[in-house]
């Protein structure tokens, strides 16, 4: 068996996926985009009993309807990659909301295992689930149980999930009701190319699948037409065979709504939620609210009305002030560093190679400082990283959102785009980079626009050489005018492209997942902060060095010029200049 | 019949129905907020966002969506 096998993990988020990906891929992960998103990518590979597997991780969803951009790379790739198996990552203290997710996978026709994650959680708080019997019901696959950070039953998992796979597609049904049942089974006939009503046209022989069926699982997209979605009634129209389809489509939610009384799309959802609410009730033993948790004792005060602002800003500043003090001693060390010693190395090294002038000053006047640049931003980036994942993987971003939402709603954005924006006091890259952790895309983009508004640290020193200039001793003012007036821009920014470039979902009410508080794993850490300390250096040490480059050539040319104002640089910068 | 934004903290409630739009209710209810879940208000201090428990997890819910909730004490 030489072929690779092609795994998707998916899930809620705060489900511990994550984990479970690190686990078993290690470092051997790769982070980009999905192509033409802002949404990460995260790609892996891991041996298994000597089989080659590629991990896909998808981005955390709820369901997978196309209402976000994470839900329809989900989708999409589960449909147009055909992943071998898909792992449905499953917080175990959270079944009925997890399964949503897994049934709609499940619907997808691809073969499907479920590693029923945070087991530790459920045993710890006298929670037992009958894993066998939920395997059974829901056609059965495999269910295996796992601690994530613990990396227990990770193994087992892919062990049973690579079997499930070479089984081929899952044959799980939702029993939908006699009336809708009939209904999905006509369209399904229709995707499929035979007539409606089941009488086939020749003999078997005959029949030639159709691109439709190819193209969709019949038994999915029946039920997706049924609910009406609109990306996938697209998608079916241009198909060939497509307008036939979606006119049989149309009589039988017509005929539908008329017996319901109701929306199509209700009825099936209610039908869903009713099947995984019994199917809960069977399989776990105590479904109560729990009473006050750890966790909720916590929330008392951070997420308090009153006291939960001052508290977040008190840790920002916390970070803010560490990441500064932290970073400040390697910054002045590393500048010194490259360019004395590395310099002078880089220097003697190119003498002795006898390589001609240009090249060196190429190097050691372009190069070597355009690297520096990016390494100047390491220290201090990289402890940003940790304090970002130690928020993040303990719980607590998610009460800042919560508690800075109200002020952030101002600006037509949501709490957790606070964050990005205290850090642009710091550094503009990383505060961009931070907005990375926003979920959707509309957010991602306008706080990365607001950002720059934001006076960064760099700034700094302008002010106060500009402020000594034309205000002598009241340089402070200005410098606190300065400040004031980036974040007053920011807001106002903020307030105008929410009304205009990127309104906001109306629909979009705050709605919230807190997860409860959790000990954040030294290995989860490490990793977050490994992966995007990497990210920021190969990326911006490209274009950082690739400018630098370009401005040397444009300072140094033509050759020989002792003045930058004679250089090409500084003739064009003459040009413009009044 | 109660908008969850006025419900009782620490009280175990049913909910009735969502009266909101297709996105909205599609939202809440892939969260688990269906009519026949049972819920529980964690804080409310009468304005702003409310804490809800449904079974073991969190929800922050704002005002205007709480306000579209509507539940029922556990009888």
């Amino acid at each position: 068996m030489s072929q690779v096998f092609k795994v998707a993990l998916a899930g809620n988020p705060n489900c511990g996926k994550s984990t479970v990906f690190n686990a078993l891929t290690g470092a051997r992960q790769h982070v980009g985009n999905w192509p033409g998103k802002t949404v990460e990518k995260k790609e892996g590979t891991f041996y298994h009993d000597g089989q080659k597997v590629s991990l896909v991780d998808l981005p955390g969803t709820y369901s997978l309807t196309a209402y976000s951009p994470e839900e329809v790379i989900a989708r999409d790739f589960i449909v147009e990659e055909r992943p071998d198996v898909v792992i449905v990552v499953v917080d175990a203290a959270n079944l009925e909301r997890n399964l949503y997710l897994t049934l709609q996978v499940l619907e997808l026709g691809v073969p499907v295992a479920i590693a029923l994650n945070m087991y530790d959680v459920v045993e710890a708080r006298g929670i037992e689930i009958d894993t066998e019997w939920l395997a059974k019901l829901l056609g059965d696959l495999p269910v295996v149980r796992t601690v994530g950070v613990r990396d227990q039953g990770t193994q087992e998992l892919v062990r049973q999930a690579l079997q499930v796979a070479q089984a081929g597609a899952n044959d799980f049904r939702v029993n939908y009701g006699e009336e809708i049942e009939k209904e999905l089974s006509k369209l399904e006939r229709v995707a499929r190319g035979q007539s409606a009503t089941g009488e086939k046209p020749g003999t078997p022989s005959d029949e030639v699948p159709t691109e439709i069926a190819a193209r969709f699982n019949p038994r999915w997209l029946a039920i997706k037409l049924l609910e009406q979605e609109q990306g996938v009634v697209d998608a079916v129209a241009e198909l060939p065979g497509g307008p036939d389809l979606l006119a049989v489509a149309r009589d039988s939610v017509a005929y539908l709504e008329a017996i319901y009384g109701d929306d199509v799309d209700i009825a099936i959802a209610d039908r869903r939620y009713g099947f995984i609410n019994g199917l809960t009730r069977q399989v776990v033993k105590h479904t109560q609210p729990d009473r006050l948790t750890l966790s909720d004792r916590i929330d008392q005060i951070v997420a308090d009305r009153v006291l939960g602002i001052p508290l977040f800003l008190l840790m920002m500043y916390v970070v803010f002030r560490l990441v500064q003090d932290v970073s400040a001693p390697f910054l002045n060390w590393v500048d010194s560093v490259i360019t004395g010693p590395i310099s002078r190395w880089i220097i003697a090294l190119l003498n002795v190679l006898g390589t001609p002038d240009w090249v060196r000053s190429l190097l050691v006047d372009g190069v070597v400082p355009g690297v520096g640049g990016v390494l100047v931003f390491l220290p201090g980036l990289m402890v940003l990283y940790f304090f970002l994942a130690l928020l993040e993987d303990s719980g607590y971003m998610a009460r800042a959102a919560f508690v800075m939402d109200r002020f952030m709603s101002f600006l037509g954005l949501h709490g957790k785009s606070f964050i990005p924006l205290i850090l642009g006091f710091g550094c503009g890259v990383p505060a961009v980079y931070a907005t990375r952790t926003l979920e959707n895309e509309r957010d991602r983009i306008l706080t990365g626009l607001l950002v720059p508004l934001i006076s960064c640290s760099a700034r700094l020193p302008v002010y106060v050489v500009f402020g000594l200039a034309f205000f002598g001793p009241d340089a402070g003012k200005l410098t606190w005018a300065m400040y004031a007036l980036g974040v007053l821009m920011a807001v106002l920014m903020g307030m105008l492209l929410s009304h205009t470039l990127f309104p906001q979902d109306k629909d979009a009410a705050f709605v919230l997942e807190l997860p409860p508080y959790r000990m954040p794993t030294a290995k989860g850490l490490a990793i977050h902060m490994w992966r995007r300390t990497s990210e920021f250096v190969k990326k911006a040490g490209t274009i950082i060095l690739a400018v630098t480059v370009i401005l040397w050539f444009l300072l140094n040319l033509p050759w020989g010029v002792q003045d930058h104002r004679d250089s090409l640089f500084g003739n064009v910068s003459a040009v413009i200049a009044p | 019949m109660t908008p969850l934004s006025l419900a009782p903290a620490g009280e175990a409630l049913t909910i009735v129905d969502v009266r909101a739009g297709r996105r909205l209710r599609h939202r809440l209810s892939e969260l688990g907020l269906n009519p026949g879940t049972i819920v529980e208000v964690v804080n409310s201090r009468g304005c702003g966002p409310v804490i809800l428990a449904v079974g073991d997890s969190r929800l922050a819910l704002g005002r205007g969506a709480s306000h579209k909730v509507l539940v029922e004490p556990v009888s």
